[in-house]
């Protein structure tokens, strides 16, 4: 039986979004990309769709780094119209860019390990899936999720000390 | 059992409303023992900091388009074909045998040694009749629809030449339909010819703000062909923003926040078009800009010329329209930022 891709899309969207925004930090970039993943699914048939969709923004959100260099310069320009689409009270929008940044720098003192399974689970995979997305086995989830945990709530609240001491 | 390790409480608190028979012993464990209780508590409050935090990060809204942008999305695409290694192999298997029975035909047709130097030799292109006869050159010339080469065998022609000859059916031979559709082709020809003048209200659009939309990507010689014929050359001469507003009509149009470099003025034409530079550290941003009012009603072209390139990354030209101008965009930048840049032009 052929995929709906018309209700998975429904249902999955908005996690697609939220995820590939949590990789490539850009919120425009995020659902550009989330619907790219849509059409490279149209004619797909897999046995677990939401994991291949999955599957297939990681490897977008990859190759979506490697531009970042070129991308880099024009990152000032790109957060300042997010701030101006998000909010149009000024002092809410520059609370939410500090809190975006804050948590942009958290995950990246993650490894890429730790931070694939934190995202996928905020994804709502559960613990056989983010196993079979990763690779890892499925009884080291509950380990590796209570460590990325740790350190992002860590490297969190450091930058929030460090960002009041100044 | 042992106290409860950290990995095993984040599991349960993840995984544990799910009744299980794997959680029992846990459970049985955490109604004993106060300290993994105490654990447990902790790693709740983690769980939901660390999920907090995430959400904060979040955007703020995610709106959801409608599926069919996805379907219109993927409509504009020519499909990708992958061929498998079954089906190359069969390729390879069909063209193998194709060449061989092509190569064997020819040769039969060469050095038959019981067809005599001066018969002819004659093909059928029906698939119907025999594909390969010694035919008198009589009973060819009088079947229509017939494909012949009445060579001498002594001929210096050559074999491929022969092939192609072979196939190479008369119009007034050809069936009806066939003939039919050849008139047609030849009827669309001129048409065709006509084609690349008539294409293009884009082109005129070109012509008319003074600049193409290129694409980054190495584009085929047709599409270098037509693009090298749109790029009439614009000579720009500096202008300041006082007399680029009388020319436009307004203020000329450019993104705040980033230092504009030059503004300049088209020296041909009208002399309506304007060109503001900004200097997106290092990067020039071209903004390329005519009143709506001097394209006659053909802003909605200029606008969907782009359309496509908005779904490709490659593009590094957007036409937008702000105030009463028609606004091109050009940088060596992604799309995105490109169109990041264009939303803040008020």
């Amino acid at each position: 039986m052929s995929t709906d891709w018309a209700g998975v899309y429904r249902e999955t969207f908005a996690d697609l979004v939220r995820f590939l925004h949590r990789k490539v930090w850009d919120a425009d970039r995020a659902q550009d990309l989330a619907q790219e993943v849509f059409v490279r699914a149209l004619g797909q048939d897999p046995d677990n769709p939401r994991a291949w969709l999955f599957t297939v923004a990681a490897n977008l959100a990859r190759d979506e780094a490697r531009a970042a260099v070129r991308r880099r310069r024009h990152l000032t320009l790109i957060r300042g119209d997010a701030e101006q689409m998000t909010t149009s009270d000024p002092a809410e929008e520059f609370e939410h860019a500090q809190q975006v940044e804050a948590v942009r720098r958290a995950l990246g003192q993650l490894n890429e390990r730790d931070r694939e399974v934190l995202l996928l689970w905020d994804a709502g995979f559960n613990y056989e899936e983010i196993a079979e997305q990763t690779g890892l086995a499925a009884g080291a989830i509950g380990t590796t999720l209570a460590r990325a945990r740790r350190r992002l709530v860590e490297a969190h609240e450091a930058l929030e000390k460090r960002d009041v001491a100044r | 059992m042992s106290h409860a390790d950290e990995g095993t409480l984040h599991a349960y608190l993840d995984q544990g409303r799910q009744p299980s028979e794997d959680w029992r012993e846990v459970e049985d464990h955490l109604a004993a023992c106060a300290e993994c209780r105490q654990r447990l508590e902790e790693a709740r409050a983690l769980r939901e900091r660390a999920a907090t935090i995430l959400r904060a990060s979040g955007p703020a809204a995610v709106p959801v388009p409608p599926f069919d942008a996805v379907l219109a999305r993927a409509g504009g695409r020519r499909p990708r074909r992958v061929l498998s290694l079954n089906r190359l192999t069969a390729l390879g298997w069909a063209a193998s045998i194709a060449l061989a029975v092509g190569v064997g035909w020819m040769a039969r047709g060469t050095l038959n040694p019981l067809r005599s130097p001066d018969q002819p030799l004659t093909l059928r292109t029906s698939q119907t009749a025999p594909v390969d006869t010694v035919t008198p050159r009589s009973s060819v010339d009088a079947r229509p629809g017939t494909a012949s080469v009445a060579k001498d065998a002594g001929s210096t022609e050559t074999a491929a030449e022969r092939l192609r000859s072979a196939y190479e059916v008369p119009a007034d031979e050809a069936p009806a339909g066939r003939r039919d559709a050849l008139q047609q082709n030849a009827a669309a020809e001129p048409a065709a010819q006509g084609a690349p003048a008539a294409a293009a209200p884009r082109a005129r659009l070109a012509r008319d703000i003074g600049a193409v939309a290129e694409r980054r990507e190495q584009p085929t010689r047709e599409l270098a062909a037509e693009l090298e014929a749109d790029r009439t050359p614009v000579q720009w001469v500096q202008s300041d923003r006082a007399d680029a507003a009388t020319r436009l009509g307004e203020t000329p149009h450019t993104v705040p926040g980033v230092p504009v470099v030059s503004i300049d003025r088209d020296a041909q034409g009208d002399g309506r078009g304007v060109r503001v530079l900004q200097d997106l550290d290092g990067v020039m941003l071209e903004i390329i800009q005519r009143p709506v009012s001097t394209l006659e009603g053909r802003v909605e072209d200029a606008v969907a010329a782009d359309a496509p390139r908005m779904a490709d990354t490659a593009a590094t030209a957007i036409t937008v329209v702000r105030g009463n101008a028609v606004l091109t965009l050009r940088a060596n930048i992604p799309l995105d930022s490109l169109r990041s840049l264009a939303a803040r032009i008020p």
